[in-house]
């Protein structure tokens, strides 16, 4: 079978080679039964990815679910805690390593409710993967408390706007699009991004001051959903050949972002760009603030329905301690691949997941 | 039928439906729909109308598009333009056809609030026109210069066909304005050229006017105000990147309304149709934008928009001969379409291979912008030329007004060429600001 | 069918007035949204969400049939410009009828989806706030809805050769000629 994969990137983006990646992976692992064809932006944008895999436009696509907030609220819960990679012990630019690997083993073996929120949608939930961990990318340095308070910051999303709020700084909605010139006219002091950005959205161009370990977590996708009905027309080897590609797509995603980020981060610094962390009362009160705000989010998350709270917290937390061992050795897209897939995916019952 | 068949199909049965006379949006829609069914299906064809009407829509950068429309419907019901055209004729006086190139340089100005090249012409005709006829100018040039000078109105931001086009290329709007700009004030001195000429040449044209004082023309300046106010607030934001596009809509529209109501020529009924022709025209322009990116994807799952798009690239090893070839195309459907159907039906064959030859999509959406502009002036279906005939009556016959605008036509294919040839003189302005 | 034409007009009135107060508001929110940004620091929350999932979607689809009930919506006259009287009504009215036809197939599709938001009730976050946008996909089936039933009548008016525009002639009074984009 030929399936459609509509990517809301353009082609050429790190995530839309990630998923080149991932087709090519399907196909082999399939012994050529199962094809993809990747439409980069052409067939779904991100807006449209959600109800076009529903209704069969696509059979797969990458979900950005914080932009689904009431179709997939215990999903969201636990994209939201990737905020526990400041908090756990470990190497900060492997943590979206760990993250992803947490995350697909709680949703897919340890929340029902978020297998049927996907299931509702008509998808079937395959892999996540994250970005690189958000740094303060400024115009100004920020190093203690006082330096943020009133500093105006482009929000990427919900944990971020609430982490500005609480630190006394104003939160910014604006596009990605539209932050470089934001920056280079003051509008904005500061950037919540990744250092993906950088490069992609030229800031390296119009950024002085960059603060390395505030304010932390990482933007986490469900990389490959796949239609339900697309799903159970295929065989056991066809569901098999899919997962396999799952775990290739989802390390290849984190990786190219992990080297992207180093390099990027080499670049700035030739460019003469400071880097900087945050004194040590400042990032405690961050990492305060962090810890509180995962206890609220439980209480966030219960007003949109999503129960057990506490459990799915402690639960993802114990994972992500146990991922975070689990890929601090990874010297490779490949490594990381085969640890998707032995530790998780393998896992998946493909008789009856998604069925 | 194979897929790609399917796809052909389609569009000869959309071209078909266009030429009976069906709203290009309706045929868009229907004609998509119907081919998903074809291709993949009910589900298929019926998810695709649950998501795309909304999605489309629910777009802040579109979002600018009421409000400059707005902002340009209010500068002309209350009458906020007609100082620029006094300030340039007294300005402009001692030149051969100093009126004509007058209405030439109210244009641009009043171009600078107005979203639509016919707007534009409307407002300039009303003023132009009449003054031109009692200064005994030839009634083709008259008519001809304010339908042409109207094309400016699309080229200097703010512009509709350029925030749609970045809405759909993913071009940043502000950087397209500042690309509009040099290709809108090149396409002024052209005409302006032109005047020059033909007047030389035959002086019969455009008698020769009084010549003005100093101080009238210090006088006239001051009348200008209006405009300027509204131009400041916009255009100091936008370029400064303290507004989006849609906030400087929003403003400039907002002053446009206090700068009419301080001078007393904005009132209630004339506010009302300014709103009223926003809302007709949001409406036209988002039924035809839902039918486009719905023929997009009709395109793409059938793979016949890859195979046009393939084909035009593999009629030639030369990049330069392909964009010679898509310019004539331009300007064919520019003679039948009106340009935002143009723009949109075209767009997802087009794009690709902007995009496969490396060309810059900020330049080829100026290249673009001033074709489609072109077609507002060449027969049979002339938008601005029909709206300038409305405009002066039994002054001219719409034959008379289209022979009016030969001479600019040439001068705009050589405008054209040079934006073609010299990408750079395109991109000057957005780099330097960037 | 001029009962039908009764009970239209007024509710195609309606939706003019809706689109007005949107296009209005819109207007001010935004400016007051930058005017407090610049002056206090302090923008209105929400306004990127509001106007993008509010104003434009309603003044959008509001205005849908008005533009149909002035016959506004764009097409392309020059061909059968040149066929005899008769056939270019009979042309006139199929188009009309073809319209009607998509817009109650959007209709339908769109009132399916709102009811779906509805369920779900569709929620977007703007910065740490959270914006139900679901009402505004109500406005889809509404404006696309009075959009069939105007072309409907339209296509029922022009093949019995009857009137088939309405609305306040605001034209009139100051001369003015339609204002189509370009
Ligand atoms: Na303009
Ligand atoms: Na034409």
């Amino acid at each position: 079978d030929q399936l459609r994969y509509a990517i809301g990137w353009p082609p050429g983006a790190l995530p839309t080679e990630a998923i080149g990646a991932y087709a090519g992976a399907v196909e082999e692992a399939s012994g050529g039964d199962v094809t993809v064809k990747v439409f980069p932006l052409s067939l779904l944008n991100f807006l449209e990815s959600t109800s076009g895999v529903r209704d069969g436009i696509a059979d797969m696509t990458t979900v950005l679910t914080p932009y689904f907030l009431s179709e997939f609220p215990a999903t969201n819960f636990a994209t939201e805690l990737a905020s526990l990679s400041e908090l756990v012990e470990g190497d900060a630019d492997r943590m979206a390593f760990a993250f992803s690997g947490a995350i697909m083993e709680y949703v897919l073996f340890n929340c029902g409710d978020c297998v049927n929120e996907f299931a509702a949608q008509n998808h079937v939930y395959t892999a996540g993967a994250g970005t690189p961990p958000y740094m303060l990318q400024c115009t100004k340095p920020v190093v203690t408390a006082e330096d943020l308070k009133g500093t105006r910051i482009r929000t990427p999303g919900a944990f971020w706007s609430r982490w500005i709020e609480a630190m006394g700084a104003i939160p910014v909605s604006i596009s990605v699009n539209e932050t470089f010139e934001a920056l280079n006219q003051g509008v904005i002091d500061c950037s919540a991004s990744s250092a993906s950005e950088l490069t992609n959205f030229s800031f390296i161009d119009v950024v002085t001051d960059i603060t390395t370990n505030l304010p932390g977590s990482s933007f986490v996708s469900a990389l490959t959903n796949v239609n339900k009905d697309t799903w159970r027309g295929l065989d056991d080897a066809g569901r098999t050949a899919l997962l396999k590609g799952s775990a290739v797509g989802a390390a290849d995603m984190n990786y190219a972002y992990f080297n992207e980020a180093r390099d990027n981060i080499a670049k700035a610094k030739e460019k003469g760009i400071t880097f900087r962390e945050a004194d040590a009362s400042l990032r405690a009160e961050s990492v305060e603030w962090i810890n509180k705000d995962i206890d609220d989010l439980v209480g966030i998350y219960a007003d949109r329905g999503v129960a057990n709270g506490e459990a799915g917290a402690a639960k993802i937390r114990e994972l992500m301690t146990k991922w975070v061992s689990l890929v601090k050795d990874v010297q490779s897209a490949e490594e990381l691949a085969d640890l998707y897939w032995t530790e998780v995916l393998s896992k998946v019952d493909v008789t009856t997941y998604g069925q | 039928m194979d897929d790609i068949g399917i796809g052909l199909s389609g569009l000869g049965l959309l071209f078909v439906l266009i030429a009976l006379r069906v709203p290009i949006g309706v045929a868009l829609i229907g004609v998509s729909f119907g081919g998903l069914y074809v291709l993949l299906g009910w589900r298929v064809a019926w998810g695709a109308l649950a998501v795309m009407p909304y999605q489309f829509s629910a777009n802040w950068v579109l979002s600018s598009v009421p409000m400059f429309l707005l902002l340009g419907f209010i500068c002309y019901h209350a009458e906020l333009t007609q100082g620029m055209f006094r300030a340039a004729r007294v300005w402009t006086s001692a030149l051969p056809g100093g009126l004509a190139i007058a209405a030439v340089f109210g244009s641009a100005g009043f171009a600078a609030v107005c979203g639509s090249s016919v707007a534009c012409a409307a407002a300039m005709g009303r003023i132009a026109v009449p003054e031109m006829m009692r200064a005994r100018y030839n009634a083709e040039l008259a008519t001809g210069t304010v339908a042409v000078a109207g094309t400016i109105g699309a080229l200097i931001p703010p512009s509709i066909i350029l925030i749609l086009y970045g809405v759909i290329a993913q071009v940043s709007v502000p950087q397209l304005f500042l690309g509009g700009i040099t290709a809108g004030l090149i396409s002024a001195i052209g005409y302006c050229l032109v005047i020059l000429v033909r007047v030389k040449i035959n002086p019969d044209l455009a008698p020769v006017g009084e010549r003005a004082s100093w101080a009238e023309r210090i006088t006239a300046l001051k009348d200008t105000w209006p405009i300027l106010v509204v131009m400041i607030g916009i255009f100091g934001g936008l370029f400064s990147g303290a507004f989006t596009p849609t906030e400087a809509g929003a403003i400039g529209a907002f002053l446009s309304c206090l700068v009419g109501l301080a001078r007393r020529t904005l009132t209630w009924r004339r506010f009302r149709l300014a709103v009223e022709e926003t809302m007709i025209t949001t409406a036209a322009l988002i039924v035809i934008g839902v039918g486009a990116t719905l023929l997009t994807r009709f395109l793409t799952l059938s793979g016949a928009g890859d195979y046009l798009s393939d084909s035009i690239i593999g009629l030639s090893a030369n990049p330069a001969m392909i964009l010679l070839g898509i310019i004539l195309v331009y300007l064919i459907l520019g003679m039948f379409l009106e340009p935002i159907g143009a723009m949109l039906l075209t767009m997802p064959i087009v794009l690709p291979i902007v995009q496969d030859l490396d060309w810059s999509l900020l330049w080829f959406g100026i290249v673009l912008t001033k074709l489609l502009e072109i077609g507002m002036v060449t027969p049979p279906i002339g938008m601005n030329i029909f709206v300038i005939k409305g405009v002066v009556g039994s002054i001219a016959t719409t034959t008379q007004i289209f022979r009016g605008v030969l001479w600019f036509i040439l001068m705009d294919l050589l405008v054209l060429a040079v934006l073609a040839i010299w990408p750079e003189i395109t991109l000057f302005l957005p780099e330097i600001m960037n | 069918m001029k009962f039908f034409q009764r009970v239209l007009e007024p509710l195609v009135s309606g939706m003019g007035l809706i689109g007005i107060i949107c296009v209005t508001l819109m207007m001010l929110h935004i400016t007051f949204d930058v005017v407090l940004r610049f002056v206090f620091n302090a923008p209105i929350r929400g306004t990127i969400t509001i106007v993008s999932h509010y104003y434009m979607v309603i003044l959008g689809f509001c205005s849908l049939a008005v533009a149909e009930s002035r016959d506004a919506h764009v097409s392309v006259e020059v061909f059968t410009e040149l066929m005899p009287r008769n056939v270019q009504n009979g042309l006139a009215a199929m188009a009309a009828f073809l319209a009607a036809i998509v817009f109650g197939f959007v209709t339908v599709r769109t009132w399916l989806e709102a009811l779906h938001k509805f369920d779900i009730s569709a929620a977007i976050q703007q910065g740490s706030l959270t914006i139900p946008v679901w009402p505004s996909y109500f406005a889809l089936p509404v404006g696309c809805g009075l959009m069939a039933v105007t072309a409907l009548w339209r296509a029922w008016a022009i093949s019995r050769g009857a009137k088939s525009t309405f609305g306040p002639d605001l034209n009139g009074e100051l001369g003015a000629e339609e204002l189509p984009n370009g």
